[in-house]
């Protein structure tokens, strides 16, 4: 049998950046840990009492000309207010602002099995998963694993994976994010290197020697474990959307009043 | 689980409760072992730098996946259902879960996944990467023994390589007309259904209608008539007489039947036609509506095409107003329908205001119109790399298709027809007229002449193709033929109709054969222009050649003065050195004598 060749890409690249005094912390520029870095943007606009919710990803290496050609597209297909279109691409210039605000800067990513969760209604669909993310893997694709999820479940909704693939990334961006403050944390002196190898980052990383050490439990959960691991996945009728949806703006509307009764 | 059986090679003995079946290419798999190929494979486990991975662990993964999967070796495993179990890195599980089933070391025996359906593939905008995890590059030897066609397709992604955008499949035939096979005979437009002989009736726009739903949909299809583009008024109250007529006649020729009453209505006003339609015409309308149930089948019917078509072709961008029209589809299947036919992007415009042809089309086929295409998006997610907006080159100097070549004779005739000014049809109403009522009452004789009249301008008119040949047994006939039957019926009824009828006939014609021939000599003057400008851009081409070669023909000449010079130079250096040689009095110059005639050789 021929040999295969090695990617000799994705091995070597991380391998490099493992350059640093602790085997398992590397400090590289800032990206999304992911093979594509794609960025999610969240867009949540009240306007004249038309509400527009929506969540997708970005290519931040896009021309900024595509935010505007963007914003224009989806008012024009959704027959939302022209006022929209600026405010559209307003809020999205200023995630991608902020996103490029971090680029250049280090961030320390050690190797880090996070529990990301999933709980997200897509149209007639729910989708409840906790699955271990390990953030030092920039080979990770979020996309290919909702369609890989949506494919086993059968879920037949398609807009089911990408808001499943923006929901991981958003996760994954936060966390992104946390280390890099965490980094200028350390290098104020504040903590030392050391304390943010301990430190929280957000989500509680898994404590890996409880499973994986020689002499941890092993990698394999036990079956009762497996449910609470697994994805749920609800299709629900018409009428229990409703009821949600009806919950969620009365629930919003007391936000609101509250706050307006602050000031 | 106990591991007592080894796995036994492909073409061995039926998967039992202890042996069963992997390829023979994965015949290196051992229970106790970690094989060279895993380590490459998964070079991650291998490389001693983390705490979470090791070799062991991959081991302990590896085990309890194949284990899973033969607990039931035919049910297809799923990623997800192993990955709940374990702890680790999803990406790095779902990886080594590729692996395995690459190798066929799982779900070898399952059921395979049936395809994703199409049309959903074509709205996500996920990158689908199947074939080889990230790891592996292209093999240089395909893997054999890969029967399942999973298996093969996973393979032919791995040769062409890996990480390719999986785009949709192509449309097939299939796909655009369903399940339709021309030996079968025809298919009803409304219920799918197969239609006997002779017991259809074709419809306006060319569907075909089972005798059962034309009569329960006449009025569905007259609603839907109402609907589209009532350009001109000429065509408008035709399609209505039409489907109303034709069930009316029930003689087994119903296409027949029917020429005569479509053929009529279209000619223009001037022409008072009592038609024959009005007469039937009110026993078949008042039909209650009923209104199409959904079905929400996976194939789409041709009224619903139909219906879908005139939708985008009249408000092109405007899904919701489209999915209005096809009222048995929800907008997302609408747009994945449309996106499968071959071209079907092209047909969605922004621009179709611009582009909409300029005559009345009665049909609702797509008109070559002028495209910008545009992603259609769903939920919203953008990717801006799939942003084009490419123009195909525009096609507007070509004349817009009237009709496809399989409608019939008549069709084509009835419509160039309409399209023809009020004027030419008028004069060619008179000049029919005259014609008849010169030739007094013999039939004979009055049909000979008029026919040939009529063939001689309808030879003008027949550049168009032949009528479809219906598998019911019509023949393609000329048109006068045609009338000729039922008017010979006819005229032993309504002598005067007949006439009248004929005359509309041939006003028909004359008006098509004046448009036709119109249209034939501005093709002719766009062919000759054409021609004479590719000609012109051959002799621009011809000319920049010759130049290109006269200098490069003034280029050598330089240079071969330029070597002349230099041989004759060195020339001289060779005899002043003879001649230095000679005064310092070398003796050896005679030995090492120069031949003589390379000498006189050199100088030109």
């Amino acid at each position: 049998m021929k040999s295969l060749s090695l990617a000799g890409g994705s091995g070597n690249a991380s391998s490099r950046e493992r350059a640093s005094a602790s085997p398992s912390v590397s400090s590289i520029k800032f990206r999304m840990p992911t093979k594509e870095s794609l960025i999610p943007i969240h867009l949540d606009l009240d306007v004249d009492g038309h509400r527009y919710k929506d969540a997708f990803t970005w290519n931040p290496h896009d021309p900024d000309s595509e935010v505007l050609t963007f914003a224009k597209r989806t008012v024009k297909d959704l027959k939302l207010p022209p006022t929209f279109v600026t405010q559209i691409s307003q809020s999205i210039q200023h995630q991608l602002a902020e996103f490029r605000s971090f680029g250049g800067q280090d961030m320390y990513i050690q190797e880090k099995l996070v529990p990301l969760k999933l709980d997200l209604r897509v149209n007639n669909t729910v989708v409840r998963d906790t699955f271990l993310w390990d953030i030092s893997n920039f080979e990770s694709d979020p996309e290919e694993f909702a369609v890989t999820l949506c494919n086993d479940l059968d879920v037949a909704d398609p807009e089911v994976a990408p808001a499943i693939a923006v929901a991981i990334r958003e996760q994954l961006y936060e966390i992104a994010t946390q280390s890099v403050s965490a980094v200028k944390e350390a290098k104020l002196g504040k903590k030392g290197r050391r304390g943010y190898e301990l430190s929280k980052g957000g989500n509680n990383a898994l404590d890996v020697s409880k499973y994986f050490g020689s002499k941890g439990s092993g990698v394999i959960r036990k079956r009762k474990d497996w449910y609470m691991n697994g994805p749920t996945v609800d299709v629900l009728t018409n009428e229990e959307v409703g009821t949600l949806e009806e919950l969620n703006s009365r629930f919003r509307r007391k936000l609101d009043e509250k706050e307006d009764s602050f000031q | 689980m106990s591991e007592g059986g080894e796995m036994a090679p492909n073409g061995g003995a039926e998967p039992s409760r202890e042996l069963y079946t992997i390829p023979f290419s994965s015949s290196w798999f051992q229970w106790n072992e970690i094989h060279e190929t895993e380590k490459q494979a998964l070079p991650e486990f291998f490389e001693g730098v983390s705490t979470t991975k090791n070799p062991r662990i991959y081991k302990d993964y590896r085990d309890f996946i194949i284990n899973k999967y033969r607990e039931d070796t035919s049910k297809r495993l799923t990623f997800t259902e192993v990955r709940k179990a374990l702890i680790g890195d999803v990406s790095l599980l779902h990886k080594l879960f590729r692996f395995l089933e690459k190798w066929g070391l799982i779900n070898f025996s399952a059921a395979d996944k049936p395809d994703e359906k199409e049309g959903q593939a074509v709205q996500t905008r996920v990158l689908v990467e199947e074939g080889p995890p990230v790891g592996l590059r292209v093999l240089s030897a395909p893997i054999p023994g890969l029967p399942l066609q999973g298996k093969a397709l996973d393979e032919k992604k791995l040769i062409g390589g890996e990480n390719s955008l999986r785009l949709p499949p192509l449309t097939s035939y299939s796909d655009i007309y369903g399940e339709w096979d021309p030996r079968t005979g025809s298919l009803c437009g409304f219920c799918g259904d197969r239609c006997l002989a002779g017991q259809y009736i074709k419809m306006e726009d060319g569907l075909k209608v089972c005798l059962k739903c034309s009569k329960s949909k006449n009025g569905v299809k007259e609603e839907t008539t109402e609907v589209k583009p009532a350009a001109a008024p000429a065509p408008g109250p035709a399609p209505e007489p039409a489907p109303a007529a034709a069930p009316a006649l029930a003689s087994s020729t119903a296409i027949a039947a029917e020429a005569p009453a479509t053929a009529p209505t279209p000619a223009p006003a001037p022409t008072p036609t009592p038609a024959p339609a009005p007469a039937p015409k009110p026993a078949v309308i008042p039909v209650p509506i009923p209104t199409p149930t959904p079905v929400p089948s996976l194939a789409w019917t041709d009224s619903e095409m139909l219906l879908l078509l005139e939708g985008v072709l009249k408000h092109g961008d405007d899904w919701d107003l489209i999915a209005q029209h096809v009222r048995t589809r929800n907008k997302t299947e609408c747009i994945a329908r449309l996106i499968q036919l071959p071209f079907g992007e092209q047909i969605v415009s922004p621009t179709n205001g611009k582009s909409v042809s300029r005559f009345p089309v009665t049909q609702s086929k797509p008109v070559e119109v002028e495209v910008s295409k545009e992603p259609v998006e769903i939920n919203g997610e953008v990717n801006g790399l799939e942003r084009t907006s490419e123009e195909p080159p525009s096609k507007k100097s070509r004349i817009a298709s009237y009709g496809s070549a399989t409608d019939s004779l008549i069709k084509q005739v009835a419509l160039l027809s309409t399209i023809s000014g009020p004027h030419i049809s008028a004069a060619a109403a008179d000049a029919a007229i005259i014609e008849l009522c010169n030739e007094s009452v013999h039939a004979r004789e009055v049909f000979d002449k008029n026919k040939f009249d009529a063939e001689t301008k309808s030879n003008l008119s027949n550049q168009e193709p032949r009528s479809d040949l219906d598998v019911e047994g019509e023949q393609p006939t000329i048109l006068p033929q045609e009338t000729e039957t039922p008017s010979n019926e006819s005229e032993e009824k309504f002598t005067t109709t007949a006439y009248r009828i004929r005359a509309s006939v041939a006003t028909a014609i004359g008006a098509t054969a004046a448009r036709a021939k119109l249209l034939a000599d501005h093709e002719e003057r766009e062919m000759e222009h054409l021609m004479a400008t590719i000609i012109e851009a051959q002799m621009r081409k011809l000319q920049f050649k010759m130049n290109h070669f006269a200098e490069l023909e003034a280029m050598m000449d330089q240079e071969y003065d330029l070597l002349q010079q230099q041989k004759r130079y060195l020339v001289r250096e060779w005899v002043s050195l003879l001649r230095q040689a000679f005064d310092t009095g070398v003796p050896r110059w005679k030995e090492n004598a120069v031949p003589k005639p390379s000498i006189i050789r050199s100088t030109p």
